[in-house]
């Protein structure tokens, strides 16, 4: 019973900071959300990753609506790039168990790195 | 629009669905870039409508792994339906800021998300 409310009382930690900074960044909050279930609830992270996207599909949901009412949402600009997302995440998920290695992730952690650069200077 | 800016909204929404799919980030953090800097919004409107392109990436990729077996559905339902407190305090918050700060908050941001990224490459 403790362990379960304990549990409770972490999911809901997890919800309250994910929603958060989801809104607050127009992102997933799956960056989070999956360590968060690693190291706080003892997922395995193919566990953690596939929960992650179900709840940040509420996440989505609620951060469009609450920025429906308050400001403008481009939606001819979100389908322009989400669907082809879609299409895109597959065949990233496909590349994953054959291409990804750490130096290519540290490569996009750079590119990452200069996008944030160029924002900053934008 | 352009149609040039159509197409490259289009590639590099691709793209940033191939990189997603690969390193296993949310494909916000590449959407919001791509439409500041192709699309030309500004950014909480970019923000706003990365959120909106999220959407059916996620609701695809949870539908796959519920039918991996991977999902665990309770906790996701009080993760997703408690983060709605979250999201009304950060939807909240960015819309409060101005947005040359909020841009230069989220650029601190990618930076944390770039770390992360080096961070999990150590060696186990």
């Amino acid at each position: 019973m403790r362990s379960a409310k304990r549990s409770l009382l972490v999911l809901a930690g997890i919800g309250v900071a994910s929603g958060f900074l989801s809104a607050l960044f127009g992102v997933g909050g799956g960056l989070l959300v999956v360590p968060m279930l690693v190291i706080l609830m003892g997922f395995t992270t193919r566990e953690a990753t596939a929960t992650s996207l179900a709840a940040i599909g509420i996440t989505a949901l609620a951060g469009v609506i609450s920025y429906a009412v308050l400001e403008d949402v481009d939606w001819g600009a979100a389908a322009l790039v989400g669907f082809p997302a879609l299409f895109g995440s597959l065949a990233g998920v496909q590349l994953q168990h054959r291409v990804t290695s750490r130096m290519l992730t540290r490569l996009f952690a750079l590119f990452v790195a200069v996008v944030a650069v160029l924002l900053f200077f934008e | 629009m352009s149609t040039g800016t159509i197409i490259l909204a289009l590639v590099l929404g691709f793209g940033a669905g191939v990189l997603s799919g690969m390193f296993g980030v949310g494909g916000g953090i590449l959407f919001v870039p791509t439409l500041v800097f192709v699309v030309g919004l500004g950014q909480l409107e970019a923000q706003s409508t990365s959120l909106a392109a999220i959407i059916p990436v996620v609701v695809f990729g949870a539908w796959q792994q519920h039918h991996a077996g991977n999902v665990r559905w309770r906790p996701a339902l009080i993760v997703g339906v408690i983060s709605v407190l979250g999201v009304y305090g950060g939807a909240s918050l960015a819309i409060s800021l101005d947005e040359d700060l909020l841009r230069k908050l989220f650029a601190a941001f990618l930076l944390v998300v770039a770390a992360q990224l080096v961070w999990s490459t150590r060696r186990p």
